[in-house]
């Protein structure tokens, strides 16, 4: 087990150099220099070269690879080259928003994907069965921005119940959960019509299974018998979509933020981009590949302890 | 980049005196200004970064220059009393105000003064507009003064002090500290940022003028235009700074709303590769002139709001001439013959870069639908801004793009032969340029301007297509907002929300 | 000596259309990609209006018998527009996943067939593209190459090809394990020949499944992209950008952003339902549940 769990982690840390290197290579290429973007159509070129120098963008790529790899080892994000500003507490305090934001539409996700999974799996090969199924797939198609400015239409502009955009700020939390709202919807029904597809497989495997059918044979209905039997085995491949699902909501969310202009950590990502400050896009780049990469770890992982099988196979 | 003999052939002879703190808006109200924009500041340091975003909240706002620029585009006094000029032109002296105090309790200084305006001209510091100070020969304090020395006359000396951000006066104990605590001497006072949302200015509690009628300005930026829209409809914000859609400027004419347009100094145009291939030939850009519908153009990118324009010419310069912008009206019919006379009959192929700004989006499929129909295929290529820096601005590798030059009186710029038009003519006007410059009379100073302005416009030097307006949306209570686009500071000295506002302000240009 | 069933070729087909026929994912799913597909070849040669003609006069008009969706901010032919998007939807959507599938599959037949250091390296690098997201590929990327569709396309395609090397080399285990592979080399059979003749034709439904369900993803991820700025920039039409001009007029017309939202809804709908129509009929001749 112990092996197998060093094996896991060197596998993640060999990644997330690759990811490293990868971001610092497509970036390095970037045309555009942060220097020239900060000082604008007034510009020498000797004062373009002059302020490369200070920011150090005029090094060759090894050399700011290895002082990027550097800090990044020593949990030290840098100064972002246009506001001058240590990037840690930028992104810390962006995820003030973006945090909330996931964690609102996974439950929303979770209350719409376990009604509608369940239902249509219970009701599998009746007409309701396939309607439930069907409002899965309206879901999946719908892309969050279309729904967003879909919400924003009805609950912002035709009934004004909820800001169409911005966030004020956890000071005031009423105000700040109010302005949650409809993004979290936005981005909670998508997920949670994807994850009704993996609930209704995961209840119609369970409902195929023997001890269910045992079950059955004593006088349970079938809702009851999977209550009291079923439920917690579908439960367990479950979590982990969920897990593998936050990923997913991560990637999501900056595109919702783009919607309702939250100054999350996708409109930082975003305007970084804008505005050459590569050091602020290579550090969120390379922490939301590590999320990724920690959350695949650990769904293996619990995967690992609750199959047996696949432990067996992990060894192998 | 130059000012007006105006300023000078006036204080010459007497010597300009900040008018005494007339009364502003009567019955200041206080409370919180909300002001929607869309562009959050990169840093809050102004002397280290171009983006016109930095300026619009803390130019004249926090920190303040020796002279300024009103929203008429005249030069004023504030940190300088009163200034006057030598008769050769060489010295300037301003005298200092007494008694100002900076926002964190510091005294105002002649010596303070003379450190910021080093600073500002001093090539190891990156100001992006340090470039404008590097004529100075000497800066120094001699009691309550401090006298400039250029090393040749300049007439737009004032001009260039007034209206960036190298002529703000700082704190020499905060400078390390600009891109986190701004102090200046303004009538606010850096409070908060929180990044890509809002910055806060409060009232200056130690500010030596008149305290503005708000106590608190809130900037709130918004990445989508609509969203502003519905913020200033449903009462989150009172104010949009500039709106991004002309278009939607209509619905806020009356109904307890008011739109403020005012000219600004920007010349959206079609710049023109000069350098190389058939752009090379005048006749083929006077043929490019001729086929954009300049008017329609503004009509559906400007909503309207601007004007026409055939030269770097614009409203807010003393030379300006009205007439010379009816000149290339649109005829398809003439532009075709000019191709013809040039060798291009059977038309040309060019290709067309935008930077992705909604200006330049929105003009771009109708300058090639125009040119299309002489003959002119035009492929469209979209860019992001760093790369249009890199390739376009610095590389010169493009044939025809769209941008708005926003700077002001910046006609010098044709006399720059290494300047991204790569103009054929640009050393006879960089001769025309030094006489103007040198001309002692505001009447010599006009006439060799507007030689300069009739000269590119005969060489068709770009397609110069409109001067927009800048459009401020209201609620309509809120009183004492600039009138124009002419500073590059959302000046918001003189705001209060209900109340009046002084007619000397009016004046000026605020928006009563 | 095969042990895959070869039916006589008229028989199998007839068999598979009723199949296909008594399949509702496959029959709605076909017909919309129908729908979708008809669409992008009539607008190659037919438009209402040319999709980039400007009309200054006719700004934001009302949907009506001249332009049945509207216009746009410029007066361009709302349903001329959506039409042509449609032909960058299914390019983009083609593009992305053949550059995965090209680069997926391969990849996973070789980590399957030859494990050891090879499959490592093919899985180690599978798990370092697995850490970008299709967004988060495109993001670097644009800001690397600049937005264009071919960018978005291309960072869709790299983002997906992890999937295609776990379909391929999961499935190919499978197959590589059974008994008549077994044999098969035992008679002395090379591995190129094993892999063409009997595990790319066992594996062959499933990789095509998991394409139908990727290229609506690959739609929806290229419309996010444009949607951002960062994929097919404007004038050129495309249902993303088509969203995001919208949505700054939405007040004057919220109109403009749900024409080409509704195109979208279709195209994805069409090929998620589809893939699912193709894994539910293999399946069924499997002899597995759904």
């Amino acid at each position: 087990m112990i092996s197998y769990l060093a094996r896991r982690v060197a596998i993640v840390l060999v990644s997330l150099f690759g990811a490293s290197v990868v971001v610092f290579a497509v970036l390095g290429i970037l045309p555009g220099s942060p220097a020239q973007v900060i000082l604008g159509t007034q510009a020498t070129p000797q004062a373009v070269r002059q302020l490369s120098a200070q920011l150090g963008t005029n090094k060759p790529l090894w050399v700011q690879y290895l002082h990027w790899a550097h800090g990044l080892l020593l949990g030290q994000l840098g100064r972002s080259y246009v506001s001058q500003q240590p990037i840690g507490p930028q992104i810390a305090r962006a995820l003030t928003v973006t945090g909330p934001l996931v964690l609102f539409a996974l439950v929303i996700g979770a209350l719409v994907a376990l009604p509608l999974g369940l239902g249509a799996a219970l009701y599998n090969g009746k007409v309701s069965g396939t309607f439930l199924g069907a409002l899965s797939q309206v879901g999946i198609a719908v892309p969050t921005f279309v729904g967003g400015i879909l919400l924003i239409i009805v609950f912002a502009v035709a009934l004004p119940v909820f800001p169409s955009s911005g966030f004020p700020g956890w000071s005031q939390p009423g105000q700040a959960l109010r302005s949650l709202v409809l993004p979290a919807i936005t981005l909670g029904l998508v997920e949670g019509a994807i994850l009704s597809r993996y609930v209704r497989a995961s209840v119609l495997d369970q409902l195929h299974s023997d001890y269910l059918r045992t079950a059955r044979s004593k006088g349970l209905s079938r809702a009851q018998a999977l209550w009291h039997h079923g439920m917690r085995n579908a439960m367990v491949p479950l979590v982990t979509v969920l897990g593998l699902e936050l990923a997913a909501l991560i990637v999501g969310a900056i595109i919702v933020e783009n919607v309702f202009s939250l100054p999350g950590v996708g409109q930082l990502l975003l305007n970084a981009v804008d505005n050459r400050d590569l050091l602020v896009v290579q550090d969120i780049v390379i922490l939301v590949a590590a999320v990724v990469l920690v959350i695949n770890l650990l769904v293996d992982l619990s995967y690992h302890l609750l199959d047996p099988r696949v432990r067996d196979e992990g060894q192998r | 980049m130059l000012t007006g003999a105006l300023a000078v052939a006036m204080v010459a002879m007497t010597a300009v005196t900040a008018p005494a703190a007339v009364a502003g808006a009567s019955a200041p109200s206080g409370g919180t200004l909300v002001v929607a924009s869309s562009v959050f500041p990169p840093t809050l340091d102004p002397t280290a970064n171009a983006a016109a975003a930095i300026d619009e909240v803390f130019e004249y706002n926090v920190y303040q220059n020796l002279v300024q620029l009103d929203p008429k585009g005249q030069v004023v006094p504030v940190l300088a009393t009163s200034y006057n000029v030598s008769p050769n032109g060489l010295r300037y002296t301003f005298n200092i105000r007494r008694g100002a105090h900076f926002s964190n309790g510091d005294l105002l200084t002649p010596a303070d003064v003379v450190f910021s305006l080093k600073r500002a001209a001093n090539r190891k510091n990156n100001y992006p507009y340090g470039v404008l100070l590097r004529g100075m020969s000497s800066v120094v304090a001699s009691g309550g003064k401090v006298v400039v020395t250029l090393k040749q006359p300049n007439n737009q000396f004032l001009y260039d002090l007034a209206a960036y951000s190298n002529g703000i006066v700082l704190d020499p104990a905060t400078v390390k500290t600009l891109a986190t605590k701004p102090v200046g001497t303004g009538p606010y006072v850096f409070a908060s940022e929180v990044t890509n949302y809002s910055v806060t200015l409060d009232r200056n509690p130690h500010y030596w003028g008149k305290a503005p009628g708000v106590s608190e300005v809130e900037f709130r930026y918004f990445s989508n235009p609509n969203s502003e829209i519905e913020a200033l409809k449903t009462g989150q914000v009172q104010v949009i700074d500039n709106l991004s859609n002309p278009e939607d400027a209509k619905q806020f004419h009356g109904a307890g709303f008011k739109l403020i347009n005012g000219p600004t100094n920007g010349k959206i145009q079609v710049t023109i590769n000069n350098s190389a291939g058939p752009l090379a030939k005048t006749k083929v850009r006077q043929a490019i002139q001729y086929a954009t519908d300049k008017q329609a153009i503004l009509q559906v990118a400007g909503g309207g709001y601007g004007r026409v324009i055939a030269s770097d010419d614009v409203p807010g310069d003393p030379w300006y001439m009205p007439n010379l912008n009816k000149s290339y009206a649109y005829n398809p019919a003439k532009a075709k013959k000019l191709l013809a006379e040039a060798g291009y009959s059977h038309g040309l192929s060019l290709t067309l870069t935008l930077p992705p700004y909604n200006y330049a989006l929105t003009a771009g499929p109708l300058v090639q639908a125009n040119l299309d129909a002489v003959g002119i295929k035009v492929k469209i290529k979209d860019i992001q801004w760093p790369l249009w820096l890199t390739q376009v601005f610095s590389k010169h590798d493009y044939q025809l793009t769209i941008v708005d030059h926003v700077e002001a009186r910046d006609i010098s710029e044709y006399g720059d032969c290494t300047y991204y038009w790569m103009y054929a003519g640009c050393k006879t006007v960089g001769a025309m340029l030094s006489k103007a410059q040198g001309a002692r009379t505001l009447a010599g100073e006009v006439r060799g301007y507007q030689a300069i302005v009739k000269r590119i416009n005969e060489d068709a030097v770009n397609d110069w297509l409109y001067n927009p307006d800048q459009l401020t949306a209201a609620k309509s209570n809120v009183v004492g907002l600039p009138g124009s686009g002419l500073t590059e500071s959302f000046d918001l000295s003189h705001v209060s929300i209900g109340g009046s506002l002084g007619p000397s302000f009016v004046a000026q240009g605020y928006s009563p | 000596m095969t042990v895959v069933v070869v039916e006589a070729a008229g028989a199998r087909s007839r068999a598979g259309l009723w199949r296909w026929a008594r399949n509702p994912s496959a029959v709605v799913g076909g017909t919309l990609v129908g729908l979708v597909v008809l669409t992008a070849l009539v607008s190659l040669v037919w438009t209402p209006y040319p999709p980039l003609a400007v009309d200054p006069s006719h700004t934001l008009a009302r949907p009506s018998w001249a332009h049945l969706f509207g216009t746009d901010e410029y007066g361009r032919d709302v349903l001329s527009r959506v039409m042509a998007g449609s032909r960058i939807s299914l390019y983009a959507g083609v593009v992305s996943v053949l550059v995965a599938t090209a680069v997926g599959v391969p990849a996973g037949l070789l980590a399957a067939e030859r494990g050891g250091i090879p499959a490592q390296v093919v899985l180690r690098l599978s798990d370092i593209l697995y850490a970008f997201p299709a967004l988060l590929a495109a993001i670097t990327l644009s800001a690397a190459l600049g937005a264009s569709t071919t960018t978005a396309m291309l960072a869709i395609g790299i983002a997906f090809i992890p999937v295609f090397v776990r379909v391929t080399r999961s499935n190919a285990l499978v197959v590589l394990g059974s008994d008549y592979v077994l044999a098969a080399r035992a008679y002395g059979r090379r591995p190129l020949a094993i892999l063409r003749r009997h595990v790319l034709p066992n594996i062959a439904t499933t990789v095509i499944a998991q394409m139908s369900l990727l290229f609506s993803l690959a739609i929806l991820a290229e419309a996010g992209l444009d949607y951002l700025g960062l994929g097919t920039t404007p004038p050129t039409a495309s249902w993303g950008n088509m969203i995001e001009t919208g949505q700054t007029y939405l007040s004057q017309d919220p109109l403009l952003s749900v024409w080409p939202g509704i195109a979208i809804f279709v195209a994805v709908l069409g090929f998620t339902l589809l893939g699912e129509g193709i894994a539910e009929l293999r399946n069924a001749r499997l002899g597995r549940s759904a």
